[in-house]
């Protein structure tokens, strides 16, 4: 087996290390992504609080805590429509705020 | 041999690793494309079910055209209509977002509780009962009732749960319909075959078969917006599965044992056999003919109908009659502004212009023996009154 040269030593060096930051960035990336399973297990755990308060036909102004999350739940009265409510809800991360869902729901 | 070459090994490397991460990026974009296809649906069924509960809650002004409607100003918009479909209404709703489109269409009807379980006219006779049960309140003739004595031994007492109100010498009109027309760009068939199978789509135009003569409809499946018209008559039997169909003919025949949910407009008869099971929302409506001696609509025994069942006679009364046998159960609205022989039990509401009981050897005016009505619970019904204000909308079946 040869040996090789400093520069190609050096050089290769280089590559790897650049290979190396490169890819722990796209890694940390991915796994820090706000997609991750927590996150759509909050989006169902909305589903089931908006399926609950319309059966119920219990809307009040609440917050839900999950995980890493905040589900803000905040009720609107509807273009003046006194049976109509707007259920708007924020899922937040700390102190920021990821995603909004609206909905129209019937008082009655 | 293998060389001894740090270069070349780190190339060999960083193209691995290139492929490799190229592949992880190439995945995780493929990822949040799916992600942002499933939010967007998500948030099209939100919209849609938000532009349906809105449609329901302004139902009486939503006009027989699409009107554009956004319910977040988000670029979001819902197209909305309503139709007839006979007797029912019919809310269509389509919303849109982005390049993703999605279509419901349902029929309405009025989720309350009547005011009344029975509007008798006032027509100078009182009502008598034997044996009856009423759960709800009732407008009588100088809102008063007495016993209607047939034999001395069976004589049972009536139980009524309710205040007694006077009725007024005027029935309120039902609601006026439109039989859809035959429209030339419109298929229509002039005779069915055995074993035929027809479905169509709400989202379609109504299929239209014209039969000319007396027919027998049996060994055949025909699902959605159809439309069966007869000159003459029908004769339905229960080998025949219909679905959502409105059924229009002078005279319409039965048969003991069909099962079904539909609508039948007769003009002169509407005669249902025995044990009978028309499934909510059902529909049979009579609209006499003026210049005939006499229209029947006719239910027999053990029959179970959810929906409403309409006599809708213009010179009220005088030639048609609305007979409704024992161990029949209804289920919604009776409307008859004739009169109506009635024997079974309902759990809605009647209005009617007179009783008459038929015991086999006398007639009675406005007498009723061993019925129930009860209007306690609240249930799905038909729309009888034009523009009903109060009341609840509610999608009660998705098309």
């Amino acid at each position: 087996m040869k040996a090789s040269s400093l520069i190609e030593s050096l050089i290769s060096l280089t590559i790897i290390s650049i290979i190396i930051v490169v890819s722990m960035l796209i890694f940390s990336n991915i796994l820090n992504s706000r997609y991750n399973i927590s996150y759509f297990q909050a989006l169902n755990r909305i589903e089931k609080i908006k399926t609950l308060n319309e059966k119920d036909k219990i809307f009040e102004k609440k917050n839900y805590k999950f995980k890493e999350y905040i589900i803000k739940q905040e009720v609107i009265p509807y273009r003046d429509n006194t049976n109509l409510l707007e259920l708007k809800y924020i899922i937040y991360k700390g102190k920021e705020n990821i995603k909004e869902c609206y909905y129209l729901v019937r008082k009655r | 041999m293998l060389k001894s070459s740090s270069l070349y090994y780190a190339i060999v490397i960083m193209l691995l690793s290139g492929i490799l991460l190229s592949s992880i990026l190439f995945i995780e974009n493929y990822f949040f494309q799916i992600i942002n296809i499933h939010y967007n649906s998500d948030k099209l069924i939100d919209f849609n079910k938000s532009s349906i509960n809105y449609s329901l809650e302004y139902f009486n002004s939503i006009d027989t055209t699409y009107s554009k409607f956004e319910p977040f100003n988000n670029n979001s918009i819902s197209l909305i209509k309503r139709m007839d479909w006979g007797y029912l209404d019919v809310l269509y709703c389509t919303s849109i977002y982005k390049k993703d489109t999605i279509n419901r269409i349902g029929i309405v009807e009025n989720y309350d509780k009547d005011k009344f379980a029975l509007f008798l006219k006032d027509n100078n006779i009182p009502l008598s009962m034997n044996n009856c049960i009423i759960k709800g309140n009732i407008k009588l003739p100088d809102a008063m009732f007495k016993q209607l004595y047939l034999t001395r031994e069976n004589n049972g007492k009536n139980l009524i749960r309710g205040k007694i109100l006077s009725s007024e010498k005027f029935m309120f009109k039902a609601k006026t319909f439109k039989l859809p027309k035959v429209i030339n760009d419109t298929l229509f068939f002039d005779r069915l075959e055995n074993k035929v199978e027809i479905y169509n789509d709400f989202k379609n135009k109504p299929i239209f078969i014209v039969l000319k003569k007396k027919h027998k409809l049996k060994n055949l499946i025909i699902k959605g917006k159809c439309i069966i018209k007869a000159v003459d008559s029908i004769i339905i039997y229960p080998t025949a599965s219909l679905e959502d169909v409105i059924i229009i003919s002078p005279k319409i025949i039965i048969k003991d044992n069909f099962k079904g949910s539909l609508q039948f407009f007769a003009k002169k008869d509407l005669i249902v056999g025995n044990n009978v099971q028309l499934k909510n929302p059902s529909v049979l409506l009579n609209f006499c003919d003026a210049d005939r001696k006499l229209n029947v609509l006719q239910i027999g025994k053990n029959c179970n109908i959810e929906g409403g069942i309409i006599l809708n006679d213009n010179s009220f009364g005088k030639n048609s009659i609305m007979k409704i046998d024992k161990n029949t159960l209804i289920t919604g609205k009776i409307y008859c502004n004739s009169a109506l022989f009635f024997k079974g039990n309902i759990k809605g509401s009647i209005y009617t212009n007179k009783f008459i009981y038929d015991n086999g050897e006398m007639k009675f005016d406005n007498a009723l023996k061993d019925i129930t009505i009860d209007n306690t619970k609240k249930i799905n019904s038909i729309i009888l009154k034009e523009n009903v204000s109060a009341g609840y909308y509610k999608i009660i079946k998705w098309l």
